[in-house]
């Protein structure tokens, strides 16, 4: 008996008695259920074989899509903390008839506003991607860095890792000081494999800067932390000044906890609303009347990723659609598939289910006998498909567009491999074990499964 | 011991209805060795699977030591037919890919029994059909008498009052039928297990403590025999 789980609610001691009593008959139950699999498994050796090879492929298969969503959803170095921030996005201002004009913020608005609210605990910010690419030169080869203006919060959003040296301070921004984060690559190409960087100079045609740190690769998919050299915005050469809302940073919001990023969300609509559209300082500013601009939470900015385009709302939606058509594809069909390879396993020893009845087996026994079995089964079959997927997810790493991602099995998945087969395990084991284990006994002895 | 009263079977097909037992009555004493005859299809195997209540009659009672079954669960139905009953197939039903030790402790699997004793109750029954030797081979290694008697051991492993045998020795020469009928008669006088046998053989018959001939779902003739 577990201690101190007596007197609670029947404080009587044959109630313990009892407990104790199923759990004992229960465990010895579970055991010889796990044997007799064991005696099971190990008859037909051709058709476990095949009923492994269906199993492990579907779950193969399934747990490589299932890391694939994964690393898409949990979007991994550096953007662990991702769920907890909001990326800010189409700012827009219109003149009310009709002419727009939608972009990146500005330093300004970032700083002067955005910075000012109360619940994020960090506002970054950092220029768009292939915005600044520029030219260095080693030896006689060209290299196209893209280059990546950010502010220090920048660094504290994202959890980077350093290969040798830091992140510039803030000191260093308010200095405008001429400072490089340098990706690994970068590194190697410009300096050599597996050079030490800091403190040496590169040389690019936007200016010369100082390496104080080198960071992991990312790869090219994670847009906002993606890049070859990061500086200083303050070191910029234009859209310092204005004292506009539209620019060509992108800000990010990240709130201490996740459950704050709608309070963070809502703030931020406050601050929009409530906002005065500067004074115009360039033509095209004159007459904008309203000013509009959205946030985007993990799963919005999944949504519009995939489909192009759309409103995030509806992008939202279409996304939980294409993931409920997901799940019906991979998860029912090889559940049906399975199911039938299953049945048909069952189905094949209706003597041996109407011998068992004849000797004293009962539906439920019989029935949790073969749920059981299903379950073995597809737990083995989950753990080669495990394997399997780690091979497949090797080579699909090493395609162009996931370069730098980290695809592998990590618990999430790992997980999610369990609770598939488990589901897997029940549900196709559960249809022909019912049918079965309610089958007439004289019907079954003569093979019968009518 | 065994009381059918009023026993009736009917079986409803699509278009027609099959009468296969029609009002039987019956006594089986305790430790008596009762032998059943009759043509085929004359409904000897669907009084053997209401008696063992593998099937349940249209009509009638069946009262077993001295409980009457009529009303009772299937997992009230499993567990009296796992403490009083053992059956013997014409077609042996072992499980093939069972060893003949597994196959024999499978009554004692649904019995809440340590391994080590299904393991000993499991050798003494093989022991006493004469196969303690071949607890691990499978059937597929064993001749149709040294199967039927594995099936006989699993039939007495937890050591029923009642042995139902639906044409024990049907599948076998007159030898091999012999060696099974001999194993019969012997747990009968030793452990005074009642045995209701259905025989093609009107020699092994002759054998028991009374024959009891069925035609179309009826007793016809009943005989004892003195030996
Ligand atoms: N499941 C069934 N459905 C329909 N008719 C059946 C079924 N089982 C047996 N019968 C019929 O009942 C009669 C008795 O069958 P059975 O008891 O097997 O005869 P026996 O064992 O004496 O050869 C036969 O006519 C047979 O066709
Ligand atoms: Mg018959």
């Amino acid at each position: 008996m577990v201690p101190g789980s007596k007197k609670r609610l029947f404080n009587t001691k044959s109630f313990d008695q009892f407990i104790l009593t199923q759990f004992i008959i229960s465990s010895i139950m579970i055991r010889n259920y796990i044997k007799l699999t064991w005696k099971v498994l190990g008859r037909n050796k051709f058709f476990t074989f095949i009923s492994l090879f269906g199993i492990s492929l579907t779950i193969g298969i399934l747990l490589v899509v299932a890391s694939l969503f994964d690393n898409m959803v949990n979007p991994s170095y550096p953007e662990e903390n991702r769920a907890r921030s909001l990326h800010l996005m189409n700012l827009k201002l219109e003149d009310g008839q009709g002419a727009s004009w939608i972009d990146d913020a500005t330093p300004y608005f970032i700083n002067d506003f955005v910075s000012k609210l109360e619940t994020p605990e960090a506002v970054g910010m950092v220029s768009k991607p292939e915005k600044h690419i520029c030219l260095s030169f080693v030896g006689n080869n060209k290299l196209k860095l893209d280059l990546r203006y950010a502010n220090q919060a920048f660094w504290d959003i994202y959890t980077f890792d350093f290969i040798e040296g830091g992140p510039f301070q803030q000191s260093n921004v308010d200095n405008r000081d001429l400072v490089a984060v340098i990706s690994k690559k970068t590194r190697d190409e410009y300096f050599g494999v597996n050079q030490s960087a800091v403190g040496k100079m590169i040389n690019t045609d936007y200016d010369r800067f100082r390496v104080i740190g080198v960071v992991e690769d990312v790869a090219k998919s994670q847009t906002v932390t993606y890049g070859d050299l990061f500086v200083p915005y303050t070191t910029a050469k234009g859209g310092l000044d204005s004292k506009h809302f539209l620019g060509e940073y992108i800000g990010i919001l990240m709130a201490a906890r996740k459950r704050d990023v709608k309070k963070m969300e809502t703030e931020y609509q406050a601050l929009i609303d409530r906002l005065d559209i500067p004074a115009p300082t360039e033509s095209w500013q004159k007459n904008l009347k309203i000013f509009t601009s959205e946030t985007l939470t993990l799963m919005e900015s999944i949504a519009i990723n995939i489909f192009w385009g759309d409103q995030k709302e509806s992008a939202a939606r279409n996304l939980r659609l294409l993931i409920v058509i997901a799940i019906l594809l991979f998860l029912l069909l090889p559940a049906l598939n399975l199911v039938n390879l299953n049945a048909s396993r069952i189905f094949e020893r209706s003597s041996e289910v109407g011998v068992r009845k004849a000797f004293g087996a009962t539906p439920k026994t019989l029935m949790v006998q073969f749920i059981v079995e299903n379950i073995i089964l597809t737990l083995i079959g989950g753990l080669i498909g495990l394997l399997l997927a780690f091979c497949i997810l090797q080579v699909v790493e090493s395609a162009e567009f996931f370069q730098n991602a980290s695809l592998g099995i990590n618990y999430r998945v790992f997980v999610f491999g369990l609770l598939l087969s488990t589901f897997f395990g029940v549900m196709s084991g559960v249809l022909p074990a019912r049918r079965m284990s309610k089958l007439n006994i004289v019907n079954a002895l003569n093979g019968k499964i009518v | 011991m065994i009381s059918l009263q009023n026993v009736e079977k009917v079986y409803q097909t699509t278009s027609i209805e099959t009468v296969a037992l029609d009002g039987i009555n019956l006594e089986v004493q305790q430790g008596e060795f009762l032998s059943i005859m009759g043509p085929s299809g004359c409904g000897k195997s669907t009084l053997l699977n209401i008696m063992g209540l593998l099937d349940e009659p249209s009509a009638g009672d069946v009262i077993l030591n001295g409980s009457k079954i009529t009303g009772y669960s299937n997992k009230q139905l499993a567990r009296f037919r796992n403490q009083n009953i053992g059956f013997i197939f014409q077609s042996y039903h072992l499980i093939n890919d069972l060893k003949v030790i597994d196959n024999v402790e499978l009554p004692l699997l649904y019995r809440n029994m340590s391994r080590k004793e299904r393991y000993d109750l499991s050798v003494e029954a093989l022991t006493k059909v004469g196969l303690k030797n071949r607890i691990d081979h499978f059937p597929n290694q064993l001749s149709g008498g040294q199967r039927q008697r594995v099936a006989i051991a699993r039939a007495i492993v937890g050591k029923p009052t009642i042995i139902l045998a639906d044409e024990p020795t049907g599948n076998l020469d007159s030898r091999m039928g012999n060696e099974i009928m001999d194993i019969l008669l012997k747990l009968n006088e030793e452990e005074g297990t009642t045995i209701v046998m259905v025989t093609h053989d009107e020699s092994m018959a002759l054998k028991t403590h009374r024959l009891a001939r069925l035609f179309d779902g009826t007793w016809v003739e009943e005989k004892a025999f003195q030996h």
